[in-house]
């Protein structure tokens, strides 16, 4: 085997080619937990990225660029904002509490993440504070036999990102990359009705709510024709406001809106922008190597308000001090303001997303005169936005939706600034003992500080801020230091030269320290100044600081003959500070081995295979995050009460509670046929996960709601198929590459103690986490335009619920959903399959790719559609498909009777709004051009290349406005930040 | 060799230095204290108390895991009892709190957010009083003064948890089989596996109502007596405060001569207020009469979510501006003129509000009480600046001002009164009629509405029901806003029927007219989903 040229500095890059002998090959080397590999002779589950692979892609956030170039990884993509970042899930979902905050306390929550590692260590935070352009390679480790020695924290996977270096002995080298874009929603929104319409369907929803709540009226119709403009206040069309709607519900023929405004969508979209630049400097001499970048970024977001800004800096020297010590370090400083709009995604009334898409089509954004139809003026000739507190003057009633609120013009006043700054340095010892032959030993100790101030300012003019307390102001300030220290030895030596051995021991230790300070003050003297000085009236200081500790001791033997049988085993004892003495420490480990079939002399003749190896791994790692690092303690909060000291019971604690373990089995063949034009892996994996931990729901009889145990246990499992194949290769140049990705994902629990109710979720022996357990409607009753419910009632014995049958077996049905019960719908919100599918062709200079990306099967609950369909409160909006809502007997339709004020028509927690989850989205295309060598040494550069690109084009789902990647469970509200599409252009220089 | 050795040993060395102890594994926290450490001293258990005195005027987001901002404890809790039942009627819809609860849509639904939240706070308190009641136990430890009054509050807390628990998730003492009538889970300590219980009966959770309170007030007789002086010191529970719970127990339970003695038990030391007081706008606890209450203070606000919030026509939040909260026309029109508590209510005042749910609202066209722009705005302007309001609160007519900010039109929380000398006054005098003791109950009636209408003469009710009603319409009078008009309901087996109270029966809906709380189940509160989920002695089977 050749590969033992040490001059090859191999723990910064991933990919080198060397030559041998004269004959060419490629020989990847992957950077692996505490060392590096060559692929090869690597025993685990990896997929590396490098990045060639993502230097093109216009993304914020360096992770993103793992979609499309790794099997078994899912992606949530639930907000556009600038600065924001994807959450990834390796392999599914191993943990209970998946992606879901609790209570924060102060900790942000880091559930179902899979391990980052960054140069060597751990790194906790916020991913998008490291420049992309940094980047060498990301490795993502999914088996046991890869991931075991990071022990306890490996139970999600590992992602290894390394940053870039220098090179000893070579020449200084400048490349600057400057891309811009453009940004705009890459999802539409949910189909809301027009003016028009949506009278139409309040009226019907009124006319009942008068029929069925006031039986003496004459004529429920009459009196709704009448009213219906008093019940909603604002009337934008041309005709009279007791004749917008006849007495048989329609709409008024002449009724033209004349009310301009409308469009609350597109008074908070803009067109946004993006610039990204980053020049790097690296190089060598002698004993000594140095990479530098620094890289300035800059994002304004397609809502009004949104912007992101980051500087960046990374220093990186090696030194070689003599020949058996070299010790470098890596610096990095990361700036960056965050701007935003406050609520996104959530239910609060300062959500924007919100409040555009819950307000009904009749109402401005900006006040409009009703007497001129045109917007109303202030002094300065300015518009005022509407409040809905009603403008006599401008014969304007008040708004039945969120009257004297206006989210829109909240998020212009209120300003909410988030502003990061991430600095940290890795150092290390390496010594190579040149008397013992392959006896190294490395001493790494790193610190990584992320200092946040969250501003939020809430102005006096609307909203919570006015007019009394006259604004109040927000400060959350934190502090995050993160610890690393290891130690390891490694000894490499080969036998008789077949047995070729490495083994690696070492020993870290790890602490996360988490302060934070949070003060409120109201009552502000002047505008536009952001700082307690300007806020004369405290409201509460509050702050805390939270540890964790971790220590760890590990060892690796690998061993191979003839690089044909390999062999992997790895060992790690942890001890975690969040659990009790008696039971915080936990022994993990795996085995692994290979065969390189294609090594064996009798494949010599089969002249189509070229590569051939058969892999297995067996092993366990664990994880001890609650999102509470103190979990395991029963605890009173310290509060106050009337100015006094105060506590209160707030955690229940376990002493019991220890690790939760996964035990990961991994099968695959990877194989490389007909003179390396094709190549691929397939792949089976299982994860069983034991002794989950989770804030078990508890009744609330007992006081508190959650008690921390290790609970139930859940199989992950599927086959990941990747195959690449170089189709076309020209002798002109034209070159074809396709390669596509598939992942199945199979969710079960496998025992727990007793069924759990988890919202819209039921978890259950033999179901998967996330299997919908909701009311089953079953249609609408055509006399009475009633929703019908499937009636359930619950079995003692299983504790889930059993139909309840009529006498001729059939399952009965009622008109009230509280009459029944909930039940299984058979449907989980998992998709059977993920994958993605990436052409690259190339000729010459020239190059395209166009990364398709996939998901079928799994239902989502659509709440973002439900809140639209709901049974007619006023001023709220209705999605187009309440036109077909039942109005009179025989009517044959799916959408239940309209009535203002009844609950029991709609239940958004019901199979009415179970939606295919499938999507499929044009990821990225991108089109480059390398200039050739001749321009470039006219020009006297290194290298000069072009690109435009896209992000997101296209995107395909159920629904329209439906985001089925918003969340795991499919129960994203619509409500928040879509994701963007970018359309860029971008220039790579080297010299 | 020698120099191989030490390069050798080095990494070794430095290996081994680091190794750690386990000390490095030991964290505790600094925002919490340990359980064994809040129970282990009187001192630390009164912190414990105080702690309950927080969450019962708190938002409760941020002190309970599952805890809810919005359902601050009893500032949610004592405007919603009156809600329910349109004692304070909601004259539009404004921002929409409340909404689904007076329309019926709330504690018929078992996953509804005030179900889940009611229930979760009052098994707090019992969780925590029950905490310091076995660990006393438990460790013997010997009951001085001060542990005494730890202990009387811990069992007043739990019976009064009970208490609410009891009348709204089960149905009514009086009008129901206490004896086989399910009631809620008796819980006296939460231990693992945290399993909780069945269902006990009514008669059961009043049995241990009846023992706690009784417990409670002979630890207050060794107690040393509550502190004097500070505004908190009325939200410390002392045996006065013991014995008006027990009031509150023996009336709702048909047991008329406790009531009556505890009553007069609980109010002695608390004078009735006078006039100017009673006019004062009842937001502090310094008030004569104020018996027991929350103590709510500027850096403890819960800002848009407090009692004044969803009450106080001076509070400035939208859920008062766009809907002015309205007294029931009906009863107004039965008060004397010369009875003072008829002056806070303004039924001329005009009606600005285009989004009246009466469709009167908007300008002098469509206020059938007025015919010029002039007068119209001129009324509204002074109604404005005697109550310290500006001219984006709306008015209407037969809005109220019982309730008035101690600095109108701001935000600043203001103090929950949860008991008073008037209450115990009108126990006595209900649970006296209730007795055919007639002229005991008109004697409790003249001693108490004397001091609000100087021309008042109990003797004109003669008769048990004569009395009845007269005190009925006194309840109402006197504890409006005060969160009395649920529990009430259910005593008496009334039904609601808001015709001609001013409320809009398409917009009240299910909440305008229910039949008697006896042969209507939907007066009972569902049970929390989220315990029959988690509650393996509970199934859908259970439910109300």
């Amino acid at each position: 085997m050749g590969f033992e040229t040490q001059e090859v500095e191999v723990g910064s890059r991933t990919t080198i080619d060397i030559s041998m002998g004269g004959a060419v090959e490629l020989q990847e080397v992957i950077v692996t937990a505490y060392g590096t590999s060559n692929r090869k002779d690597f025993t685990g589950s990896a997929s590396s990225i490098s990045a060639e692979d993502f230097k093109l892609r216009p993304v914020t956030n360096p992770i993103a660029a793992i979609e499309g170039n790794a099997t078994g990884v899912q992606f949530i993509n639930n907000s556009g904002a600038p600065g924001s970042s994807p959450k990834i899930v390796i392999r599914g979902v191993g943990t209970l509490n998946g992606g879901s905050t609790t209570r924060a306390n102060g900790v942000p929550a880091t559930q179902g993440d899979p391990l980052y590692i960054v140069d060597g260590v751990q790194f906790s935070g916020t991913l998008s504070l490291i420049n992309q352009d940094d980047i060498e390679s990301f490795t993502v480790l999914k088996d046991a036999a890869s991931t075991s020695l990071y022990g306890s924290r490996a139970a999600n996977g590992v992602v290894i990102i390394t940053t870039k270096g220098g090179r000893k002995g070579q020449p200084i080298q400048v490349n600057l990359s400057s891309q811009f874009g453009w940004m705009s929603p890459a999802i539409d929104q949910y189909e809301a009705t027009n003016p028009q319409q949506y009278y139409e369907v309040m009226w019907e929803a009124y006319k009942n709510n008068l029929a069925t709540n006031e039986p003496t009226f004459q004529s429920p119709a009459d009196t709704a024709s009448k009213i219906i403009f008093n019940r909603l206040g604002y009337n934008p069309f041309n005709v009279p406001n007791d004749q917008i709607v006849d007495n048989t519900g329609k709409i008024n023929p002449n009724a033209q809106v004349r009310y301009p405004g409308l469009d609350w969508f597109d008074a908070i979209q803009r067109q946004g922008y993006r610039q990204n630049h980053t020049l790097s400097i690296s190089g060598g001499g002698e004993n000594t190597s140095l990479f530098f970048s620094t890289g300035y970024l800059k994002e304004e977001g397609y809502i009004i308000e949104s912007e992101f800004e980051r500087l960046t800096t990374r220093l990186r020297v090696d030194f070689e001090a003599n020949d058996w010590l070299t010790l470098g370090s890596n610096v990095n400083l990361s700036l960056s303001d965050q701007g935003g709009v406050g609520g996104a995604g959530s239910g609060n009334i300062v959500n924007p997303f919100g409040f555009a898409k819950d307000i009904g089509s009749i109402y401005p954004v900006w006040v409009v005169d009703n007497e001129s139809g045109n917007f109303a003026l202030d002094a300065q000739g300015k518009r005022l936005f509407d409040r809905g507190e009603g403008y006599r003057e401008f014969g304007i009633s008040p708004r039945p939706f969120n009257p004297r609120r206006h989210a829109i013009e909240e998020a212009i006043l209120n300003d909410i600034f988030d502003r990061e700054n991430g600095y940290g340095a890795r150092n290390y010892l390496d010594f190579s003992v040149p008397w013992v032959e392959g006896l190294k030993a490395k001493i790494t100790y790193a610190r990584d500080y992320q200092e946040r101030t969250l501003k939020d300012y809430e102005n006096a003019e609307v909203g919570d801020g006015n007019p009394n307390p006259n604004a109040r102001y927000a400060e959350t300030k934190s502090r995050r230091i993160v610890e690393n220290f290891n130690q390891i030895i490694s000894y490499q030596r080969t036998f008789s030269d077949d047995h070729n051995f490495d083994v690696t021991l070492g020993h870290e230790a790890f602490k996360q320290n988490f302060s934070t300070n949070e003060t409120f003050a109201d009552t502000q003297s002047a505008e536009g100044i952001f700082e307690f000085d300007n806020f004369s009236s405290p409201i509460s200081i509050e702050g805390s600081t939270f540890e964790k500790t971790l220590e760890g001791y590990f060892a690796r033997l690998n061993y191979n003959y003839k690089s044909k049988y390999y062999l992997s085993l790895s060992g790690r004892r942890d001890g975690s500070s969040v659990f009790d003495s008696d039971v915080r420490w936990g022994n993990f480990y795996s085995v692994g081995g290979s065969y390189r079939i294609s090594e064996e002399a009798f494949m010599s003749n089969v002249s189509i295979i070229d590569d051939l190896k058969l892999r297995a791994s067996y092993g366990e790692v664990g994880n001890d995050d609650l999102n509470d690092f103190y979990i395991s303690q029963a605890r009173y909060q310290i509060i106050s009460f009337a100015g006094n000291p105060a506590i209160n019971l707030s955690d229940l604690g376990n002493k019991l509670l220890t690790w939760k373990t996964i035990e990961n089995f991994d099968l695959a063949l990877e194989f490389s046929l007909f003179n390396n034009r094709m190549d691929g892996t397939v792949e089976y994996y299982k994860r069983n996960s034991t002794d989950l931990l989770y804030n078990v729901p508890i009744a609330l009889s007992n006081g508190l709601n959650e008690f921390p145990d290790n609970v139930a246990d859940m199989r992950n499992d599927g086959f990941e198929i990747s195959l690449t194949g170089r189709i076309l290769r020209n002798p002109q140049g034209l070159n074809w590459d396709l390669t596509a990705l598939a992942t199945t994902l199979n969710n079960e629990i496998t025992s727990i103690p007793a069924p759990f109710q988890n919202g819209s979720k039921r978890w259950d022996v033999g179901r998967s986490r996330y299997d919908f357990y909701i009311y089953h409607t079953a249609g609408v009753d055509p006399e009475t335009g009633d929703q019908l419910y499937y009636v359930f009632e619950d079995d003692s014995e299983t504790g889930n619920s059993v139909p309840v049958l009529d006498e001729e077996g059939n399952q009965t049905t009622t008109n009230d959903w509280t009459d029944t019960e909930r039940a299984f719908t058979g449907d989980s919100s998992i998709p059977d399959l993920i994958g993605s599918i990436t052409n690259r062709v190339s000729y010459k200079g020239l190059s395209l790719s166009v990364l398709f990306a996939f998901s079928k099967g799994g239902k989502v609950l659509d709440n973002g559609y439900s809140a639209m369909m709901g049974s007619g409160e006023l001023g709220v909006s209705h999605h187009v498909d309440q036109l077909r809502a039942w109005k009179k007997p025989s009517d044959i339709t799916s959408v239940p009777r309209l009535e203002n004020g009844n609950d029991e028509q709609v239940q958004a927690q019901s199979t009415r709004f179970l939606t295919d989850a499938s999507w499929m989205a044009l990821r990225n295309v991108n089109l480059s051009y390398a200039f050739n060598r001749n321009i470039i040494d006219n020009l006297g550069l290194n290298n000069l290349s072009v690109f435009v690109s896209g992000e997101n084009l296209w995107f395909s789902a159920e629904r329209q406005g439906l985001n089925p990647q918003y969340n795991l469970a499919g129960t994203g509200s619509g409500n928040d930040y879509n994701p963007n599409k970018v359309f860029s252009v971008g220039l790579n220089v080297g010299f | 060799m020698k120099r191989k050795i030490i390069y050798l040993l080095m990494p070794c060395l430095l290996l081994l230095s680091t190794s750690c102890n386990e000390e490095f594994l030991e964290q505790t926290p600094t925002d919490a204290i340990s359980a064994n450490d809040a129970l282990a001293t009187p001192a630390n258990m009164r912190l414990v108390i105080s702690g309950l005195h927080r969450l019962l005027c708190a938002q409760n987001g941020t002190l309970l895991p599952g805890g809810s901002n919005s359902r601050a404890g009893e500032h949610f809790w004592l405007s919603m009892d009156d809600a329910l039942v349109g004692n304070v009627i909601h004259s539009a819809p404004g921002n929409g709190w409340l909404r689904s609860e007076l329309q019926w849509n709330t504690h018929t639904v078992p996953t509804s957010l005030s179900n889940q939240q009611m229930w979760y706070q009052r098994y707090h308190i019992i969780a925590s009083t029950s905490a310091i009641i076995n660990q006393v136990e438990d460790a013997e430890t010997p009951v001085d003064e001060e542990l005494a009054d730890i202990l009387g509050q811990a069992y007043a807390y739990r019976a009064y948890a009970y208490y609410q628990l009891i009348t709204h998730y089960a149905k009514g003492y009086i009008i129901g089989t206490p004896e086989s009538d399910l009631g809620v889970p008796l819980q006296t300590g939460s231990e693992p596996p945290f399993t909780s219980g069945p269902r006990a009966t009514v008669q059961e959770i009043y049995d241990l109502m009846e023992t706690d309170i009784d417990k409670a007030i002979t630890f207050f007789g060794e107690a040393k007596a509550r502190c004097a002086g500070s505004t908190f010191c009325k939200s410390d529970l002392n045996v006065n405060v013991a014995h008006g719970i027990k009031a509150r127990i023996a009336l709702s339970s048909g047991d008329w001569a406790t009531a009556v003695s505890s009553a007069i038990n609980a109010r002695e030391g608390f004078p009735l207020m006078n006039e100017v007081q009673w006019k004062s706008g009842f937001n502090t606890l310094d008030l004569p009469e104020v018996i027991w209450g929350s103590n709510v203070i500027d850096t403890e606000t819960v800002f848009f979510t407090s009692y004044f919030y969803y009450i106080s026509n001076t509070f400035n939040g939208s859920q008062n501006r766009g809907n002015p909260k309205i007294f029931n026309a009906e009863i107004y029109n039965r008060i004397p003129d010369t009875d003072f508590r008829k002056d806070v209510v303004l039924p001329l005042a005009p009606n600005t509000n285009p989004s009246a749910n009466n469709s009167k609202g908007g300008s002098v066209a469509s206020d059938p009480n007025y015919n010029d722009q002039d007068r119209f705005d001129f009324v509204a302007d002074s109604i404005r600046g005697v109550y310290g309001t500006v001219k984006s609160f709306n008015l209407h007519p037969y809005m109220h001002y019982k309730m008035k900010n101690k600095k109108p039109g701001s935000i600043d929380p203001d103090d929950i009164i949860l008991m008073r000398s008037a209450e115990m006054y009108l126990i006595e005098a209900e649970a006296k009629a209730m007795q055919n003791d007639i002229s005991g109950a008109q004697g409790a009636l003249q001693a108490l509405v004397e001091t609000r209408n100087s021309a008042y003469d109990a003797a004109a009710f003669a008769t048990v029901n004569a009395l009845m009603d007269e005190i009925k319409f006194q309840w109402y009078v006197e504890m409006f806003g005060e969160g009395f008009g649920y529990e009430n309901h259910i005593r008496w087996d009334e039904p609601l029927d808001l015709t001609d109270s001013g409320a809009d029966p398409a917009y009240y809906s299910d909440g305008f007219q229910q039949d008697r709380p006896s042969v209507n189940d939907k007066w009972i509160w569902k049970i929390p989903q989220d315990e029959i989920d988690a509650n393996p002695n509970l199934t859908g089977a259970n439910q109300n």
